[in-house]
């Protein structure tokens, strides 16, 4: 059945690189819509948008959730609920590609909210409790970007339809729209895993590894940017989109930090994927939402790739994910260890490879525009620390000796997996310059000073020559330096967000609704109604049946009572 | 209607007859689809003596039918065991005979007069067929928390009938009541019925001991009626309720937020979603309350959306209830591992209840956040914590249940019954399809 | 029913009936006073059982109370006659007629008697003490009313009658209580016209008739007693029903009376006065419901020796009142068609 959906979906991924060329060429754009309801001189509508940037994405997501789904025949057969994991998988395509397609912000909504619920789906696949905390996590940490946009939704009333498309440009200094653009910019932060929200990302890695192929490289979080490329007219020049600059660069920055810290070989991958998504981020806020776009694309096929040799080695290792376990991959598993150089070149933007057209050239417009130091230094900085984790896990996986058993049997002769890892090969040493030739009408004019040309292949080197260095030193064998342990926990840890995003966060609501829970509720809010009702009426009737006691006395003064009484209606004339 | 009022009446005999459950059932089920065909093109239509339906009307009384028929297919448990299911029969449908004369009567006192009277097979159901001790204190706090609420509206229907000498509820609109005691009698009874944040108290306590049957109708239906009553009353009290509706609103929408917190302490899985229940009508209330086009049209959508969810949602938790005989959550758990196809449904009507698309839910919320956001842009926090807390506890229900490793004392049960899946799906259906022909829901 | 084999009963049953026609229709304030004390004088055989120490102990009390009750009016209309030359209406005067009568009703303040008597008496006496005796009084009551005071004294009925009932276990008192609530509203109703009085008399009797007919067949006196073993499904369906309808819940025919009470009082803007009453009926419904726990519940413990046998199965009465308790609202709208 996995062969069935690949087939299909590897067509539409081949139909959707067809039309995209038509039309690049020919300038082309459709549009779809169907009226669902129109009342009070508004319309919601669920339209479709088919222009270039939308096929090429479409492909690029069909493309490789074919070559996943292929790649999960092998990879989950043991899975008792593979057929549950291949609709789960198939919902999450259809989502994405809904939200790709629309130009209104009700539809994003629909494809948003669907991404959210089925990642969720998928990080809790399976039963453990890591997965089921980091899929708490993931599902949260979106959900707070749908609620944003819900809100964009009844903000957007004001502009009498939700298509953003028609009039983004047209409105873009009124007041309500920077109030819609603050809350789609934290969206897509939330969605991207930017800096207060990017604790998800690494917890989202207790998903099955074909699920992190798709979704966390490739597809799930490049939704948020791709949701500011679609607003990019609305948000480039303003204030906040200075501030996105900014926590997106310390993402880049912490994302590369951490990543040299970690020791698991899926959570180093996140991290990667993280540092790209905070690059990408950045450089749209930069200004230019086209270069965002095409490393989008040419990263999402070797990130992908990455993960799927990820994949077989974890299988290799009988499931532990620990680099520390690992080495000689290269003698052993030589298709894979290809193609794990090959990707892993390819994100440090080694020359001609994918990553490179992408990666250089936004370095290039980078130094070429308007920047201070503090951008410029973590830039380069980013880029060196790219390769330096690069490297390490190149040498913790491949240089060594194999560190798990004595007695080992790797094998490299899974072809379903090389099969699907082939076709995204091909891709990512192909997609960069495909790219660049293809979306780019006229070539970017960079002009700079020959140093600040080569400060990418300086900085990559001596990332390259730190990486080199720090796994071979002898201290690193001990878990963290024992000289700087708070400074390594900081930086380890992604400077502590995951804590604050979980218990930091939850507990005091927590604790509020147990408090609400038990002193309102059950506490002045029974008192008050029922059961203080209750307890005056008892206490009532009791004190009545003490009267009815055939007590003389108390006959006795009722009678003087009621003649007392009598007397004052008497006096006041009734 | 006199047609479909005896079609319910000569199904009281049917009701005592020996094994004639299904076909109770399934002359329900026909019920619903005669009662489709009927036009709704006019103000007041199939106009007769005291009786007549208009939009609202006419899609509450297909939700009541509906529910009532989805109650009869869920409690097969008491068919087979024969639990005084001649009663149990004629309780329904002498409930469904008050729901529908309580949604189509034109008068505003026959009204009251059915509201009040669909509260006693209510009582009957919860007290007869409940199966804890606390089922008793649960029916007092319905019982008491309406009547009392109920009875100053019964005061202000009588001093309106003195001053206007008339109950139709044409009519009403051409009159202006504008009385702050007036205002406040004639709309507690329905804050008391929706419920409103503080006077919630007996919801939770009513939804969680009643049986299936009569948790379905609670969430359902009884709900409704109070928003029912209040788009009713609302009419002739829009001036003092434009000065002072923003008490019952921020009340709500507060509580809203606290209730949605209060839904993570819950280790009973009715409990939970009784909760829930009243997360969701909060913000209908608020939708009612701010009089635009949006809050009206949001907040019917919201109760359909709503009493089919809800619904559904008891249909599970007694699914589950009927295998292990608890509600408690620390039993509970880990189901996909037995019955993974019931997943699928817990997980849709989960999504369904944080309002996730395509459900109707999803329209109702995004329609009363324009209708609220526009009357306030500060309710925006409000109605986010309400959203955001609102997925939390769903997610946190079906992860509970379905997730993680099961209870190891669980012995042996059988899986799902073809019957039940019927019952799910058609409780998911209407809810997730009918946002394809919104405009039913349109109100001219 | 043994009053109709015993011949001494029914013959001041019969004296019993006249004397509240005397009372009704005379002409002076004596006829009025001679018919309350024949109405005295013949029900004191009819509730004195030798046998049984608590009924002469009741009727003792009985006709204590009431002879003072008695003689207060005689007083009282003779002071009107002599001083007040029997045209004038002078406060005074009327709150003396009006408490006398008032405890020979049994109403609030001066109350204290009725639970007490109930107690002692049979269920076919408490049924006759709880609507046949109030006939004359009442009427006697509307001859020489006095508003304020009978707002006053409509309040304390009212409130007495739900708190006091609030404690009770005994269902003799329970109903007691309860009479004296109905008490207020029927005063009410008196003071709007004598015919709305009528009907809520009629309607009020017919339904303590159903309930205390059942009592009798199963004999029963005390709330604890309902939760039999081997108790008739019917029976615990008609004292349901009835006691819903009693409380005056729509859409039962209790509601009837309240319904239409209600509407005249709001007509004469008595706002807290229909505040008081509904809130004060809202407790008589609380332990109505309370006393018809066994049947709501379809299981309980059942002790399993615990078994009744009813008195003289007249159950094809009851469950006809009780049809009519139900459906009695949908065939009185039949009399209102034009």
């Amino acid at each position: 059945m996995c062969t069935h959906f690949f087939f299909f979906l590897f067509f539409f991924s081949m139909l959707s690189f067809f039309f995209m060329i038509y039309f690049v060429m020919n300038n082309l754009v459709i549009f779809f819509e169907w009226e669902l309801i129109s009342f009070n001189s508004i319309s919601i509508v669920m339209s479709m948008l088919f222009d270039w940037m939308t096929l090429l994405f479409m492909m690029f997501v069909l493309l490789i959730s074919s070559v996943v789904i292929y790649y999960s025949k092998s990879y989950m057969s043991s899975d008792l609920n593979l057929i549950r994991f291949i609709i789960l998988v198939l919902l999450f395509v259809l989502s994405m590609i809904l939200l790709i397609i629309s130009p209104n912000i009700i539809s994003i909504l629909l494809g948003w909210d669907g991404l959210g619920l089925v990642s969720y789906c998928l990080v809790i696949y399976y039963q453990n409790l890591k997965s089921y905390n980091a899929g708490m996590l993931t599902a949260l940490s979106n959900r707070i970007g749908d609620v944003l946009i819900l809100m964009v939704i009844s903000w957007m009333l004001n502009y009498g339809s939700w298509n953003y498309i028609f009039y983004l440009n047209f409105m873009k200094n009124d007041l309500i729209m920077s109030f819609i653009s603050i809350m789609i910019i934290m969206a897509a932060m939330t969605k991207s895993a930017q800096i207060p929200f990017s604790s998800w990302l690494p917890a989202a890695m207790a998903a099955p590894t074909p699920v992190s192929a798709l979704v966390h490289s490739s597809t799930l979080v490049t939704a948020g940017v791709y949701l500011l490329i679609r607003f990019n007219m609305l948000i480039l020049n303003t204030f906040f989109i200075k501030i996105l600059l900014l926590l997106s660069m310390m993402t880049m920055f912490m994302a590369g930090v951490s990543a040299n810290y970690e020791f698991d070989l899926k959570k180093i991958i996140a991290l990667s994927t993280l540092s790209q998504l905070g690059l990408m981020m950045s450089i749209l806020s930069m200004g230019f939402p086209d270069l965002a776009f095409f490393h989008l694309l040419s990263h999402a096929m070797f990130k992908a790739l990455l993960f799927m040799c990820a994949g077989v080695i974890i299988h290799m290792m009988n499931d532990i994910q620990d680099i520390r376990y690992m080495g000689g991959i290269s003698l052993y598993l030589p298709m894979t260890s290809l193609c794990l150089n090959i990707s892993n070149m390819a994100l440090c933007g080694i020359p001609f490879l994918a990553g490179f057209y992408s990666k250089d050239m936004i370095m290039e417009m980078v130094s070429f525009s308007n920047l201070n130091l503090f951008v410029f230094f973590f830039y380069y900085i980013s880029m060196g620390l790219t390769m330096f984790y690069t490297i390490r896990l190149l040498m913790y996986m491949m240089i060594n000796d194999y560190n798990l058993l004595s007695i080992y049997n790797l094998y490299d002769e899974d072809y379903v997996m090389l099969k699907s890892m082939m076709v995204l090969l091909f891709m990512s040493v192909i997609s960069g310059s495909f790219l660049s030739w293809m979306i780019f009408y006229y070539p970017y004019m960079i002009y700079l000073p020959f140093n600040l040309k080569m400060m990418v292949i300086y900085v990559s080197l001596m990332g390259g020559v730190m990486g080199f260095l720090i796994s071979n030193m002898k201290i690193y064998s001990v878990n963290k330096f024992i000289m700087t342990y708070n400074l390594s926990n900081f930086l380890c840890l992604m400077w502590f967000m995951p804590s604050l995003s979980t218990y930091g966060l939850s507990y005091y609501f927590l604790n509020f609704g147990y408090n609400l829970l038990k002193i309102v509720d059950l506490g002045w809010s029974e008192f008050y109604s029922g059961q203080g009702f209750m307890i005056i009426l008892k206490k009532y009737s009791i004190f009545y049946n003490i009267f009815q006691m055939n007590n003389f006395k108390i006959y006795l003064f009722s009678f003087v009572m009621w003649m007392i009484i009598i007397m004052y209606m008497l006096i006041i004339n009734i | 209607m006199m047609k479909f009022l005896f079609y319910m009446i000569f199904m009281i005999p049917l009701c005592f007859m020996v094994d004639m459950f299904w076909m109770v059932q399934f002359l329900l089920m026909l019920l619903m689809f005669l009662f489709m065909n009927c036009s709704l093109m006019y103000l007041n239509n199939n106009l007769s003596y005291m009786m007549s339906f208009d939009f609202i009307s006419f899609g509450l009384i297909l939700l009541s039918i509906w529910i009532c028929m989805l109650m009869l297919m869920s409690s097969e448990n008491l068919f087979k065991i024969n639990y005084y299911i001649n009663f149990f029969l004629i309780n329904i449908m002498m409930l469904l005979i008050l729901l529908f004369l309580t949604f189509s009567v034109m008068n505003l006192f026959l009204f009251y007069l059915f509201f009040e009277g669909s509260l006693i097979p209510t009582l009957l159901l919860i007290i007869g067929w409940g199966y804890q001790p606390e089922r008793i204190q649960a029916g007092m706090y319905l019982m008491f928390y309406t009547l009392f609420a109920s009875l100053p509206l019964l005061m202000g229907l009588f001093y309106m009938y003195n001053e206007l000498n008339s109950m139709m509820i044409y009519f009403l609109k051409f009159f202006n009541m504008n009385f702050i005691i007036l205002y406040i009698c004639m709309i507690l009874a329905f804050l008391v019925k929706m419920p409103m944040y503080f006077v919630h108290l007996w919801l939770p306590k009513a939804h969680v001991e009643a049986p299936v049957s009569g948790s379905m109708i609670l969430a359902g239906i009884m709900l409704k009626l109070g928003g029912y009553g209040l788009l009713r009353v609302l009419i002739f009290l829009q001036e003092i309720n434009l000065k002072l509706n923003y008490i019952w609103l921020i009340i709500s929408l507060m509580g809203g937020f606290y209730i949605s917190l209060k839904c993570f302490c819950q280790v009973d899985i009715k409990s939970l979603i009784a909760y829930s229940s009243v997360c969701h009508m909060s913000i209908v209330i608020s939708g009612i309350l701010v009089m635009n086009y949006w809050g009206y049209f949001g907040s019917y959508i919201m109760m359909i959306g709503h009493g089919l969810c809800s619904s559904g949602m008891f249909c599970l938790a007694n699914i589950n209830y009927e295998r292990l005989h608890s509600r408690s959550l620390f039993i509970n758990k880990g189901m996909m591992n037995f019955m993974p196809s019931l997943s699928m449904w817990w997980f849709l009507l989960m999504s369904s209840n944080m309002s996730a698309p395509p459900s109707l839910n999803l329209l109702g919320e995004i329609s009363l956040i324009n209708s609220l956001v526009s009357w306030s842009w500060l309710s925006m926090i409000m109605l986010m914590l309400i959203s955001f807390f609102s997925a939390g506890y769903s997610l946190y229900l079906y992860s509970y249940t379905q997730h993680g490793k099961f209870y190891q004392g669980m012995y042996s049960f059988y899986g799902g019954v073809s019957r039940e899946y019927l019952l799910l799906f058609l409780h998911w259906l209407p809810l997730n399809m009918m946002i394809l022909k919104v405009e039913y829901f349109m109100i001219n | 029913m043994h009053f109709f084999m015993n011949s001494n009963k029914m013959f001041f049953l019969f004296i019993l009936i006249f004397s509240t026609m005397i009372s009704i229709s005379s002409n002076s304030w004596f006829g009025c006073w001679i018919g309350l004390e024949i109405n005295l004088l013949s029900f004191i055989p009819l509730i004195s059982n030798s046998n049984n120490l608590l009924s002469s102990e009741a009727s003792l009390k009985y006709f204590l109370t009431q002879s003072i009750a008695s003689m207060n009016f005689l007083f009282s209309i003779l002071i009107k006659m002599i001083l007040m030359k029997n045209f004038e209406m002078i406060y005074f005067i009327s709150i003396m007629i009006n408490s006398s009568l008032l405890m020979k009703m049994g109403s609030a303040p001066f109350h204290f008697w009725f639970p007490n008597i109930s107690e002692g008496l049979s269920w076919f006496n408490n049924f006759i003490l709880m609507t046949w005796q109030k006939i004359a009084s009442l009427i006697l009551f509307s001859y020489y009313m006095n508003l304020n005071f009978s707002y006053f004294i409509i309040i304390l009925n009212v409130m007495i009658g739900a708190i006091g009932g609030m404690n009770q276990t005994s269902l003799r008192k329970l109903m007691s209580f309860s009479s004296i609530n109905n008490l207020g509203w029927m005063i009410f109703s008196i003071m709007i016209s004598e015919n709305l009085w009528i009907f809520y008399f009629f309607m009020y009797s017919f339904l303590i008739s159903i309930m205390f007919f059942l009592f009798y067949m199963l004999n029963m006196f005390f709330i604890n007693q309902l939760f039999i073993n081997n108790m008739n499904f019917m029976i615990k369906m008609n004292l349901l029903i009835n006691f819903l309808s009693l409380g005056g819940l729509p859409p039962f025919i209790g509601f009837l009376p309240k319904w239409i009470i209600i509407n005249f009082l709001m007509m004469n803007k008595l706002y807290l006065l229909t505040f008081i009453m509904l809130m004060s009926s809202l407790i008589t419904i609380y332990f109505y419901i309370r006393i018809i726990y066994s049947s709501f519940m379809f299981n309980y413990i059942k002790m399993k020796w615990f078994k009744i046998f009813l008195k003289n199965n007249f159950l094809m009465f009851i469950n006809l009142f009780s049809f009519i308790s139900i459906t009695g609202m949908i065939f009185s709208t039949f009399l209102y068609i034009y």
